[in-house]
């Protein structure tokens, strides 16, 4: 096949998005022989993706209500630089229907699905039921939404305690709690409507069992558009601080292949009835009995994608970019073999001695680590400033080796080259050095606990 | 934006021997000239100071840059005048103010397209020339038909309309150059 960008029908491609996932995708689009568009905030003038970007267009100010979450201006952007194409990265617009319905209507290509897939599987509960329908094992609890207190306190008592309260229209970690006793139902019932209603603008939740020491397993997934779907392996992101992940890796430790075969077809299954298109993520909870529950779809590439591609050899951008191109699928599953294992640490510019606080700055010393089986994904350098207006991941440390013991070896290496250091600037590394030398991750023993163990631990040295 | 006769204050508050006043007078110099060429016509009084040192440029009414020139020296109590011999060349340059110096920005308050006139084929806002007041419409950005008016921030006249009729902005773009009045500024 031609490696020039005729075969798209588009040559220009927009990125949605700041900082490394950015980049991510000017690298691809480059490979492909595709222009790229960055778009930027006043903040990130003098960014990465700014000066690597074939063209780029200044969209507003910091705040991202006004600048990468604002729908006009990515319009336009995209008007003025002669983009077809929009990728819009993760977070921010990625898996907002409004925006994809808004450049199917203007023409523009949006890169993932169509925008009725993304309401289909934005909405948790509508989710849930054609999950259910197709066969896939979910948590007790319910599929319609309860806005009823007095329903809630039945259907908590029905499912069991503890029980997890979740925005339908949440998800990447916000927009839930934890309920453990029945007298705080109304309370914190009443409190996550709330902030359901002022995180999304939509104030519906649903019920569900709460398992406390669940693994996080999710797999990877690629629909083209002519029905054609598989999965590339499984991702643990079991390593998880308020539900965001710190640590990634593939294939999950301790669980049987047999058990993930059945995750991923399970996920191939529900994509296909959910007339997926690009590349998605199903994610499930796996107990300690060795059942596995279906949880959430992310329509979106991933931020822990790169330890999948470094398993598969499979470039995910690069097929998102063929697949919105009208490509059928490169790979049929027979092809997706697996090799060896690959672990993903997220160094972000956070104080992990006072609660992971945020501490943005310049930086005066960026030495990345490198050398064999290392890659690392990230925006910075000497002299970067890491802005306060954003979410504070710098960098992202993936490793492969044969197996996973080799793999933590190769990562507690890489961690150990990597300077950071700048006027208030902390950040994850010693902490993430900390999990590659825990026993429990070491063994695999490890749950959605971890950090919050190992927090307590050191707090109590 | 600095305002004629204003005090600039270059930070750092440490005085030590005539070393240290002399690059401090070097920085009072520079902030002198600076705030010099950002005005049209030469004030009757400059103060700047920096640290301890504080610099005072008066000049009679009607008169030039070049004539009484007066720098007053530290202002710590009881301290003895810096006599400067030479007058610092780069004040002189503000006897010829440069017109492209005094002059500001309208810039786009979102990317979008510029559109001179309410209306295709109507009579553009504003021309080149043109006296502007805070607040007067003087075009319109369009993204994805919202169509936002461009206002004017200061009383000003119009230098130059930077964007074609019906090109497309960024956010930040210059669009006008404008002209500040004088009766602009408090």
């Amino acid at each position: 096949m031609s490696n020039r960008g005729d075969p798209f029908g588009f040559d220009t491609v927009l990125i949605a998005n700041r900082g490394e996932i950015a980049l991510r995708v000017i690298r691809a689009c480059r490979e492909l022989g595709l222009r790229s568009v960055a778009v930027y905030s006043t903040v990130d003038r003098d960014s990465l993706a700014v000066r690597l970007a074939d063209d780029r267009v200044a969209i507003g100010p910091a705040p991202a209500r006004n600048s990468y979450l604002s729908i006009p201006a990515i319009v336009e952007a995209a008007r003025h630089s002669g983009a077809q194409a929009i990728h819009p990265g993760y977070g921010f617009l990625s898996e907002d229907p409004d925006f994809a319905e808004v450049c199917e209507a203007e023409g523009l290509l949006f890169i993932g699905p169509p925008a009725k897939v993304l309401a289909r599987l934005g909405d948790k509960s509508t989710a849930r039921a054609l999950m259910s329908k197709v066969g896939l094992p979910l948590l007790p609890g319910t599929t319609e939404p309860v806005s009823d207190v007095t329903e809630a306190e039945r259907i908590a008592s029905e499912i069991g305690y503890p029980v997890i309260v979740k925005a339908v229209a949440g998800g990447g970690g916000r927009g839930m709690s934890v309920i453990t006793d029945p007298a705080d139902l109304q309370r914190i019932f009443q409190q996550t409507q709330a902030n359901a209603l002022a995180l999304f603008g939509d104030s519906r939740v649903y019920l569900e069992r709460y398992l406390p020491t669940a693994r996080h397993v999710e797999i990877q997934v690629l629909c083209d558009r002519y029905g054609n779907a598989v999965w590339l392996g499984a991702r643990d992101c079991s390593v998880q601080r308020r539900r965001q992940k710190l640590v990634e890796e593939t294939p999950p430790p301790g669980l049987n292949p047999a058990l993930i075969e059945r995750m991923g077809e399970d996920a191939v299954c529900g994509a296909l009835a959910a007339e997926y298109v690009g590349a998605a993520t199903f994610e499930f909870l796996v107990d300690d009995q060795g059942r596995h529950y279906f949880m959430e779809v992310n329509c979106r590439i991933q931020v822990e994608h790169p330890v999948t591609e470094m398993v598969t050899g499979v470039d995910l951008v690069a097929e998102q970019l063929r697949i919105a191109a009208g490509q059928p699928l490169s790979l049929r599953q027979p092809e997706i073999t697996l090799q060896g294992a690959a672990i993903e640490c997220r160094v972000n510019a956070e104080d992990p001695q006072r609660g992971f606080i945020p501490t943005p700055g310049r930086l005066t010393e960026y030495w990345p680590p490198a050398g064999p089986f290392v890659r690392v994904d990230s925006h910075a350098f000497p002299g970067y400033e890491i802005p306060a207006t954003y979410d504070p991941l710098l960098a992202k440390v993936v490793v492969w080796a044969p197996d996973r013991p080799r793999a933590i070896v190769r990562m507690r290496r890489a961690l150990s080259e990597f300077t950071v250091s700048g006027p208030g600037v902390a950040t994850t590394l010693d902490f993430l050095d900390a999990v590659m030398r825990d026993p429990r991750f070491v063994s695999a023993t490890h749950d959605t606990s971890l950090v919050d163990q190992m927090t307590s631990e050191r707090t109590a040295q | 934006m600095t305002e004629p006769a204003g005090v600039v204050s270059t930070g750092g508050g440490t005085t030590g021997g005539a070393g240290a006043v002399g690059e401090l007078l070097d920085v009072v110099r520079a902030s002198t000239t600076r705030l010099l060429s950002s005005v049209p016509l030469p004030p009757q009084v400059i103060r700047v100071r920096a640290g301890d040192v504080a610099v005072e440029l008066e000049w009679p009414v009607g008169g030039t840059a070049d004539s009484g020139l007066t720098m007053p020296g530290p202002v710590a109590p009881g301290s003895a005048s810096i006599a400067s011999g030479t007058q610092p060349p780069a004040l002189a340059a503000a006897e010829s103010t440069d017109t492209t110096e005094t002059t500001r920005y309208l810039t786009a308050s979102m990317v979008g397209v510029f559109y001179r006139a309410p209306e295709p084929g109507a009579k553009p806002f504003v021309e080149p020339g043109d006296l502007v007041v805070p607040g007067q419409q003087v075009a319109i950005l369009e993204a994805m038909k919202l169509m936002v008016p461009v206002e004017a921030d200061i009383h000003a006249r119009i230098v130059e309309v930077l964007v074609e009729n019906g090109q497309s902005v960024e956010y930040g773009q210059p669009l006008f150059a404008l002209a500040p009045l004088e009766a602009e500024g408090e």
